[in-house]
């Protein structure tokens, strides 16, 4: 209840004018009244209530308020982001783009979103909403998080779409093993600092050695990952439900990944298994309400979509070769559409989870 | 638990300057004066004490330091400025007239009994 008091707190004086002493101050002080209020014989809820009353009477309207009228540089990003979406879905729908024009866009929308989240921590260090610590920290997992893509570049498999895939799925994991370190268990400057040089002996392995392949060491860490934050998250939190039915849940992803999809799917290629598993497990985390990594989730979810539809679709486009080409376009609306809609109810589903916390 | 927190409202800035104005103290001490000599009939909440004493310091009021404590833990110490001497002496009898006022106000319906 401690660390929920302290989570409502520090939503509540979101905005930069409130400092961190400010902040703990008010922890404090709403702890304090907690603790009175449960000497006084209130239960749990009840004290909790209590003891963040006064609180939201003086910034909750405040908040509320922000939320709505707030206009700044990541509220550009979602439209400029689904723009970008529209744009290259029309150019898929229509057929006009080559497999080469479709890379090419993959790599400006990488190099779009380097960019962006460069300047957003830049301007975030000037404006001191960051400390130089945790901007460059934010600059090193970005480098990491396109590590698969560059060596997709140094290998020369640029136009195999099945490396995309793996190395989305690649960066999926990552960020859901930096959300449990940095959440649950080692400092999270550690664990980039040991990331890193295990990162550097992979990628010597994968550029010079013919034996392995970018598939099988991204296939291997991925599984490595799962299991290690399966089994991590299972001693961690053994009464937590929600969190064994996470770590289950990529626990069986791991072995899919791993044996199952390698040969044993025919009519549709193992890949397209691999796509409809990554969708599901996202919509899983989304409606679990696991962000993976708060700036870099949505990215991710983008990534993942495109590289997804594109392998559903060339399947579909095999199957149907019969006269039946337009399926492949319809299948691709329907999966845009319903992306967009997903979008949409999370954004409105946070708002009223946010509300109804302030509400109760 | 509720109706005695409501009835500080409008009250505590100059409860919290009367309070400072003899000595210099910190959030938890002024907490438990008003809860001691309001004696149950009035209440406030750290949280809420902050709020103020976070106001009344923009405001330039009060202002705050630290001081290190045997213990050796920062403890913010809140001290009455010369503007909010200032504003205390020129607002005391005005409060304190309201209060005539509003015990006027407040018996008028036990007057009505006993005349009756």
């Amino acid at each position: 209840m401690i660390k929920k008091i302290s989570k409502h707190i520090k939503w509540g004086l979101h905005d930069k004018k409130y400092d961190d002493d400010y902040k703990q101050e008010m922890i404090n002080a709403c702890i304090e009244e907690y603790k009175k209020a449960l000497k006084n014989g209130l239960s749990k809820n009840d004290a909790y209530l209590y003891a963040i009353k006064d609180f939201d009477n003086e910034y909750y309207k405040e908040r509320i308020d922000s939320e709505n009228n707030k206009i700044n540089i990541k509220n550009l990003y979602l439209p400029l982001s689904v723009t970008i979406i529209f744009i290259i879905s029309f150019l898929l729908c229509t057929q006009f783009i080559s497999d080469k024009v479709f890379v090419w866009s993959i790599w400006v929308f990488l190099i779009f979103n380097f960019l962006f989240l460069f300047i957003y921590n830049i301007f975030n260090l000037i404006i001191k909403k960051y400390g130089i610590k945790t901007a460059l920290l934010n600059i090193l997992f970005m480098i990491i998080l396109y590590f698969p893509f560059i060596l997709i570049e140094l290998k020369g498999n640029r136009y195999d779409f099945n490396n995309y895939i793996i190395a989305f799925a690649f960066c999926i994991t990552l960020g859901i093993i930096f959300y449990t370190i940095k959440n649950k268990f080692i400092n999270f400057t550690l664990s980039l600092l040991l990331l890193i040089p295990l990162l550097i002996i992979f990628g010597y392995y994968v550029i010079f050695s013919e034996l392995y392949t970018i598939e099988f060491i991204l296939k291997l860490l991925i599984m490595i990952s799962f299991i290690v934050v399966c089994i991590l998250s299972l001693i961690k939190e053994k009464l937590n439900c929600k969190k064994i039915f996470f770590s289950i849940i990529f626990l069986v992803l791991s072995l899919l990944i791993f044996f199952f999809l390698d040969d044993a799917i025919q009519i549709y290629s193992k890949y397209t298994v691999l796509s409809f598993i990554l969708i599901i497990a996202l919509l899983v985390l989304k409606f679990l309400n696991i962000k993976i990594i708060k700036d870099y989730s949505f990215i991710i979810y983008v990534f993942v979509f495109f590289a997804c539809v594109k392998v559903i679709c060339s399947d579909i486009n095999i199957v149907y070769r019969n006269g039946l080409m337009s399926t492949m376009n319809y299948q691709f609306l329907v999966s845009a559409v319903i992306f967009l809609v997903l979008i949409l109810l999370q954004k409105y589903l946070y708002k009223i989870k946010c509300r109804k916390e302030f509400e109760n | 638990m509720n109706a005695s927190s409501e009835f500080i409202r409008g009250y505590t800035e100059i409860i919290i300057l009367s309070i400072l104005y003899k000595k210099d103290d910190y959030i938890y001490n002024i907490s438990n004066t008003i809860n001691k000599i309001g004696d149950g009939y009035i209440t406030i909440t750290n949280p809420s004490l902050l709020i103020i004493l976070k106001k009344m310091c923009e405001e330039g009021k009060v202002s705050s330091f630290n001081v290190l404590n045997e213990k050796n833990v920062n403890r913010k110490f809140y001290k009455i400025t010369s503007f909010g001497k200032e504003f205390y002496k020129k607002n005391i009898n005005n409060y304190l007239k309201s209060l005539e006022k509003l015990k006027l106000l407040l018996t008028m319906g036990e007057k009505y009994d006993k005349e009756n």
